[in-house]
């Protein structure tokens, strides 16, 4: 168990985290640049702006995230408030 | 009636009855064999009605076999499997029980030609899932299950009073088309509702499927919403308010899920959002939102159950799924890890998973339609869901801050469902004529194209984006021990005490009451005895003669008023 506890992991290393994260930020760049290489059908408008769907989701993100911490302001109660 | 044997519901229903007297490996063997037999059943029986009985003055049908009823009672059977084979190790033969009496009541309501027969089935699921709750043992299991069945035993209430009303009104039981524009079709929406967990009828579900056992909560996520999910399709499709109810269901759980801890618990909200896609497809009506419907209750069901097996796994393994607890588990349980990950990436709708071609045919029958509101409350709930079952599940059990703890892999049956439902989200996903072929009406959908493939992996990677971003600069909300407000409160704090005030009230009415009547009691009593008692006026031996003096004279008055009339 212990010997176990001791093994490193590839994702121990702050690095390599870095590594999956730059990864990321390639993709999303990769997706903006294909943006002009490919014809987008949709039903609305809308759609058709440039990378709607990349900065639709990034905002809605970033906003529900915000947006249930300043819940957590009203609703947190202690662990056992209902015990 | 040929078929009754042949019933899928009865087949589990008895078999699941039945495996309590066997011995434990007969019957680990028994209860995997049973949703095969049901399975076969079911597969023999050609699309029609069957069971047709008299029940008094009703005309039931008790087996109705079409393409909507098929497509559910299909994947409720492979779920069934799924759960009985996660379930192999569980003793208490009582909970095994109830699960497979519940999943056959389930499968018996799908079937349901009649509302009477759906209602028998409706509570059959009611009372033996709350059996499953309470089958955890636990204070919190008991108390939740209480909650649990006194809604489920509601809604099947107002299923009852609408399901009389709408025979006296229409004249017959037939489960077709309801609609709101009687009365008794809104008894039976809210019927419904409660099963479906509509906004503010929804907390009974985050309340009690989370202290359910580790195999009770897989089952709890299969079925009762999804028969509501089924109920509301074949009675209520094309009904506006069902897209505004559906989007408002998609939204909300969200915060609720960004914020909870237990992540079982998370993944409840999360269902809650799933069931939204599906109410709003429903609200549509067309034939491709019904077919989204099917396709993404099918998935769901899966990925879903996925998702939950890998949490039961964690909990039985480390005997908690609080996220402030866990982390770094990936060490210990790899499998378990991979699994989760791609039930996570199925709800998410990453391209090649099951949730992108059934989630899709929802959302491209709504923009069909021009609801270009709703759309974009399901695309922002889209970002929504990648986060807290696509992210939040997976990272925070088993990757983010290593917690240290080390345990064993999970068990290998476990392993062995979660495998199975893992590569059905996988071959769905690669093959989704397989699901559209199920589906009840005519599939003219392709899910793969260049445009959607981007744009869901620019709404999902951009998504993740924003989760890296504000998680390494610590804005992502922390993980903590707490317990989250919600909709129960009400009934939970201010409605107990109110019942409690009331409670008491009508203890002290009682007690006045019955002091008072006691009163009068002794009041009476005390009178009679004046009168009758040894020493009363009426109780007194009277001479004969005064007693002729009497008859006589009653007779001359009786004499008087003849000759006067």
């Amino acid at each position: 168990m212990n010997s176990n506890n001791n093994k490193k992991y590839w994702l121990d290393q702050a690095k390599n985290i870095n590594k999956i994260v730059y990864l990321l930020y390639a993709a999303c760049a990769g997706l903006l640049i294909v943006e002009f290489f490919y014809h987008k059908h949709g039903h609305f408008d809308f759609e058709q702006w440039f990378g709607f769907y990349a900065w639709f989701g990034f905002i809605a993100y970033i906003s529900i995230v915000m947006s249930a911490k300043l819940l957590r302001k009203f609703i947190k109660r202690k662990e056992n408030y209902y015990d | 009636m040929t078929s009754a044997l042949l019933h899928p519901a009865f087949i589990l229903i008895l078999g699941g009855l039945l495996q309590t007297t066997l011995p434990s490996q007969l019957r680990r063997i028994f209860l995997l064999t049973l949703p095969v037999l049901a399975a076969l059943a079911l597969l023999s029986i050609e699309p029609g009605q069957y069971g047709n009985v008299q029940l008094f003055n009703y005309e039931l049908t008790l087996l109705r076999l079409d393409n909507l009823s098929f497509i559910f009672a299909l994947i409720f059977h492979i779920a069934l499997f799924i759960v009985a084979l996660y379930a192999w190790q569980e003793k208490d033969t009582l909970q095994l029980a109830s699960m497979f009496v519940y999943a056959g009541g389930a499968i018996g309501a799908v079937l349901a030609g009649d509302l009477l027969t759906l209602f028998i089935f409706w509570e059959v699921t009611a009372i033996s899932s709350a059996l499953l709750i309470w089958a955890n043992k636990t204070t919190g299991a008991i108390r939740a299950g209480q909650r649990y069945f006194i809604i489920h035993v509601a809604s099947g209430l107002f299923l009852l009073a609408g399901s009389i009303l709408h025979y006296q009104t229409t004249g017959s039981l037939a489960f077709e088309h309801i609609g709101i524009d009687t009365v008794s079709g809104w008894l039976i929406l809210i019927a419904f509702a409660i099963k479906c967990a509509f906004p503010l009828l929804h907390n009974w579900l985050q309340d009690s499927y989370p202290e359910a056992s580790v195999v009770g909560t897989v089952a709890l996520s299969v079925y009762t919403t999804k028969l509501a999910i089924y109920a509301l399709a074949r009675g209520y499709a094309g009904t506006e308010i069902l897209i505004w109810i559906g989007a408002i269901m998609t939204a909300f759980p969200i915060f609720f899920a960004v914020i909870e801890n237990d992540l079982r618990r998370v993944l409840s909200y999360s269902l809650n959002n799933q069931l939204g896609f599906m109410v709003v497809g429903i609200g549509i009506g067309t034939e491709m939102a019904l077919n989204g419907t099917s396709a993404h209750a099918f998935a769901h069901i899966l990925y879903k159950a996925l998702l939950f097996m890998s949490m039961g796994a964690v909990l039985h393994r480390v005997g908690t799924t609080k996220a402030s607890e866990l982390g770094g588990l990936y060490k210990s349980m790899p499998w378990t890890a991979g699994f989760c990950i791609i039930g996570a990436m199925s709800i998410s709708a990453f391209p090649l998973l099951s949730g992108f071609v059934s989630k899709a045919m929802i959302l491209t029958a709504v923009a069909d339609e021009g609801y270009w509101l709703i759309w974009l409350v399901l695309l922002f709930a889209s970002a929504g869901v990648l986060d807290h079952s696509g992210i939040k599940v997976p990272f925070f059990s088993f990757f983010a801050h290593d917690s240290g703890k080390r345990c064993a892999e999970a068990p290998l049956n476990m392993l062995l469902a979660m495998g199975i439902a893992a590569s059905l989200c996988i071959v769905i996903g690669v093959h989704p004529t397989l699901l559209y072929k199920l589906l009840p009406y005519e599939v003219n959908f392709v899910p793969y194209t260049n445009s959607h493939v981007i744009t869901q992996l620019q709404l999902l990677l951009f998504s993740a984006l924003a989760f890296a971003m504000l998680y390494r600069n610590n804005f992502y909300p922390a993980e903590i021990r707490a317990t989250n407000l919600d909709f129960d409160w009400f009934y939970r704090k201010p409605g107990a005490y109110l019942m409690r005030g009331l409670g008491s009230l009508i203890a002290t009415g009682e007690t006045g009451l019955l002091s008072s009547l006691k009163k009068i009691l002794f009041l009476v009593g005390t009178r009679l005895h004046r009168h009758h008692g040894p020493q009363g006026i009426l109780s007194r031996t009277w001479p004969t003669g005064s007693m002729v003096m009497w008859v006589a004279f009653l007779l001359g008055a009786y004499l008087i008023f003849y000759y006067i009339y």
